[in-house]
C-alpha cells in the first residue's frame, strides 16, 4: 500500500479498542470490571458468546489488527494444552500452555495466529482462577514429579505487551509465588517491564524476550517496540534478579541474513551479562501447514509467505539442509558467549 | 463501489437527488447508479420478501466482490431513549424471528451515536416496551445475504429514528424523506470514510499482471502447480516493486517437460533479481 493512501486509510480507522465486546458470562468477573474502568469512552456491546464475534466468517485479519477491538470473555475447558512441537524441548514431559488471551497487541508478518484466528481481535479470559487452578490439579499429577511443570502463558498472545490494559502477567506471577514447582513461561517483545518491577524477581518466573536484530524489527515485527527497548527492559530485569531467556525464533533467512545476525549478536552479547542469561532458543521460521495456507489465501502482503519452504510433519519449514547450516551458524556465533549446553534449538 | 440499500421511496429519493444517481431499469426494480462517483441505490421494500433477489441481481450485474454495501432507512425507537431525527450506526442486529445476531465490523472512524436494532416481521404499534434497542423490518435480512457476498467490514448499517413505535399511520413520505435529507451531511461523510475500507483490501496482482501470468502459462505450458510457483513469485515481485511493470519474457516454447521446468525455474530467477 502506498504510503500516502496507507495514512488516509489509518486516519479513517478507529483507535484501538473503541469497542469491547462482553460475554454475558463475563460481565460479573473482577478482571471485567478492571478493563472496562478504564475504557470509559469505549462502545460496551453485549454478547452471548466471545465465538459469536471472534469467529465469524468473512473478517478480515489484517483490518481489524489496524483498528483492534477487545473481547472478554470466560475461559471453558480445555484450560491447560500439551506444548506444541513449534517449541524447543525443555527437557521435560510436563511442558504446557495455556491461553489467558488470544490475539496480540502486536503484528508480526511471521506470526502464526494470523492463520489460527479469522479475527484480528483480541480475547482476554477474565476467569483466570480456572485457569490457575488447572494448572494446581495437573502439577499435583505431573508425568514426571522430578522435573517441574513449565507453562508457557504467552503462546498465543503477548501478555506483558498487555499489561497496562490488564495486570494479568502481575496475577501469574503472584500465582507462581505459591506454586515452586511450576515454572511460568512469559513470553514477550515488550519493553513493558516496568509495569512488573515493583513485584520483585521470583525464581520460578522466566521472563523471555524475543530479540531480533532491528532491520527485521522494521520490516517483519509490526508494532513492536524497537530492539534497543526491548534490550533495555531485559537489561533491567536481570538487575532485578529475575531469570531471563532469549528467543533469537525466528531467525528469518533474508539475503544478508548472516552478515545481519552475526553482527547483532555480537553486539548484544558484548554488552550483557551472560552469566545472568539462563538460556537461549533458537529457530528459523516455521508453521502449521494449514495456518500458512490460510494466511497466503487473504493474500498476505508478505514476502515471507512467497518463498519456497519444505513441508515436513505438516509443518512449513525452511529445506532441512539450509535450515541446519543457518542454525548452525547462528549456533557458532552465540557459542562464543554462551555455553552451547545453554542454546535450545527448534530443528 | 458502493451500493445503498433502502426499503421506501420516501428514503431512496434524498439520496439519489444528493448523490446524483440517474435510474437503470435493466434489473427490473428500483436500480439508480452513478458511475462517476461508483454509487449505486437499490429498493428492496418493506420487510425481509425481495431483499435476498435484489441484493444478489445487483451483486451478480458488477460482479465485484469489493462492493460495499450501506442499508439506509428509517427505524423506530423507544419514547424517551432516543429523538425522532437521530442517526445511528448499528452496532448489533437481532433478528427477532429466527434468534440470530449479527455484528457488523465498526472499524471506520466516525462521531454517530450507535445502537443496536431488532428486525422485527410485523410492524410494532405498541410503544414497543420489549425491546431494548432500535426497531426496523430489514436490517438482519440484508446483513444476512450481505454477509454471503462480501467481507464483513463492507457492510454497514445507519438507521434515523422516524417514530417511537405508536400510531405509525401518523408518518408519510414527506415525514421520511425531511428526516433522511436533515442527515444527509452526516450520512454522505460517513459513507466517504467508509469507502476508504474498501480500497485497503486491493489485490497484489492488478489486471495487467494475471494477464501476465495467463499468457506464459499459455506460451510455456505450465501446469498448475507450475503456475502456483510462478504465481508466489510474481507476487514477491510486485511486493518488492509495487510499481513496475512485470519483465517481457522471450525463451522459445518448450520442447519437452523438462524444458519447461527450466524456462520456469529461469523466469522465476529473472522475477527474483
Amino acid at each position: 500500500m502506498e504510503k500516502k493512501y496507507f495514512r488516509k486509510f489509518v486516519k479513517n480507522l478507529r483507535p484501538n479498542f473503541s469497542h469491547i465486546y462482553v460475554e454475558d458470562d463475563a460481565s460479573s468477573y473482577p478482571l471485567t470490571k478492571i478493563i472496562l474502568s478504564k475504557f470509559s469512552i469505549s462502545n460496551i456491546i453485549k454478547i452471548n458468546h466471545y465465538k459469536d464475534i471472534f469467529n465469524r466468517r468473512g473478517q478480515d485479519f489484517q483490518l481489524q489488527k489496524s483498528s483492534m477491538n477487545l473481547i472478554l470473555a470466560k475461559k471453558k475447558e480445555p484450560f491447560l494444552y500439551p506444548a506444541s512441537e513449534m517449541v524447543q524441548e525443555y527437557n521435560t514431559p510436563n511442558t504446557f500452555y495455556n491461553t489467558p488471551i488470544l490475539n496480540c497487541l502486536y503484528n508480526c508478518d511471521y506470526c502464526f495466529l494470523q492463520g489460527m484466528y479469522d479475527s484480528g481481535n483480541i480475547v482476554i479470559f477474565v476467569n483466570e482462577d480456572d485457569l490457575m487452578n488447572a494448572i494446581d490439579k495437573k502439577a499435583d499429577d505431573r508425568e514426571d514429579p522430578s522435573k517441574p511443570m513449565v507453562v508457557s502463558i504467552s503462546y498465543n498472545t503477548d501478555i506483558l505487551a498487555l499489561e497496562n490494559i490488564i495486570p494479568l502477567t502481575e496475577r501469574w506471577i503472584n500465582f507462581a509465588k505459591k506454586r515452586h514447582d511450576v515454572l511460568i513461561e512469559v513470553r514477550t517483545k515488550s519493553a513493558n517491564f516496568n509495569s512488573i518491577k515493583h513485584i520483585g524477581s521470583v525464581e520460578n518466573v522466566i521472563l523471555s524476550w524475543t530479540l531480533s536484530p532491528q532491520y527485521i524489527c522494521d520490516r517483519y515485527e509490526h508494532g513492536t517496540p524497537p530492539l534497543k527497548y526491548r534490550v533495555k527492559a531485559l537489561k533491567n530485569a536481570i538487575v532485578c534478579g529475575w531469570t531471563v531467556r532469549i528467543c533469537f525464533d525466528p531467525i528469518i533467512l533474508i539475503d544478508n541474513w548472516y552478515e545481519l545476525y552475526s553482527c547483532f549478536l555480537r553486539e548484544l552479547f558484548t554488552d550483557l551479562d551472560i552469566s545472568k542469561i539462563k538460556d537461549v532458543t533458537l529457530g528459523v521460521f516455521r508453521m502449521n501447514k494449514d495456518y500458512f495456507k490460510r494466511i497466503l489465501k487473504r493474500e498476505v502482503k508478505s514476502d515471507l509467505y512467497y518463498d519456497d519452504y519444505s513441508v515436513e510433519n505438516g509443518t512449513i519449514v525452511i529445506e532441512s539442509k539450509q535450515r541446519d547450516d543457518a542454525l548452525n551458524s547462528i549456533e557458532d556465533v552465540i557459542s562464543e558467549f554462551i555455553p552451547k549446553s545453554k542454546i535450545l534449538t527448534w530443528r | 463501489m458502493q451500493c445503498l440499500i433502502t426499503a421506501l421511496k420516501a428514503e431512496s429519493e434524498p439520496l439519489i437527488e444528493f448523490f446524483g444517481l440517474t435510474k437503470d431499469s435493466s434489473l427490473g426494480f428500483p436500480f439508480y447508479y452513478n458511475v462517476t462517483k461508483d454509487i449505486v441505490l437499490i429498493g428492496v421494500g418493506v420487510g425481509k420478501k425481495n431483499i435476498k433477489y435484489r441484493i444478489n441481481k445487483v451483486f451478480q450485474h458488477f460482479n465485484n466482490s469489493s462492493i460495499q454495501f450501506i442499508n439506509i432507512g428509517v427505524a423506530g425507537g423507544i419514547l424517551g431513549k432516543v429523538d425522532i431525527g437521530q442517526l445511528f450506526l448499528i452496532n448489533k442486529i437481532y433478528d427477532e424471528s429466527s434468534g440470530l445476531v449479527f455484528y457488523p465490523d465498526m472499524l471506520t472512524k466516525s462521531s454517530l451515536k450507535e445502537a443496536s436494532i431488532t428486525t422485527v416481521e410485523n410492524v410494532v404499534q405498541d410503544g414497543g416496551d420489549r425491546f431494548n434497542s432500535l426497531v426496523d423490518m430489514e436490517a438482519s435480512e440484508v446483513f444476512f445475504v450481505c454477509s454471503k457476498l462480501v467481507s464483513l467490514h463492507n457492510i454497514a448499517h445507519m438507521k434515523i429514528i422516524s417514530d417511537h413505535m405508536i400510531n405509525i399511520n401518523n408518518f408519510n413520505y414527506q415525514m421520511i424523506s425531511k428526516l433522511i435529507r436533515k442527515n444527509l451531511s452526516n450520512i454522505s461523510l460517513f459513507i466517504e470514510q467508509f469507502k476508504c475500507l474498501c480500497q485497503v483490501s486491493e489485490q497484489l496482482l492488478l489486471d495487467r499482471d494475471k494477464i501476465w501470468v495467463e499468457s506464459n502459462k499459455e506460451k510455456y505450458l505450465f501446469t498448475e502447480s507450475q503456475i502456483n510457483q510462478l504465481l508466489k513469485s510474481v507476487k514477491a515481485f510486485k511486493l518488492k516493486n509495487p510499481n513496475n511493470v512485470l519483465p517481457d519474457i522471450k525463451y522459445d516454447r518448450p520442447s519437452s517437460k523438462n524444458n519447461g521446468k527450466k524456462i520456469l525455474q529461469k523466469i522465476r530467477e529473472k522475477l527474483k533479481t
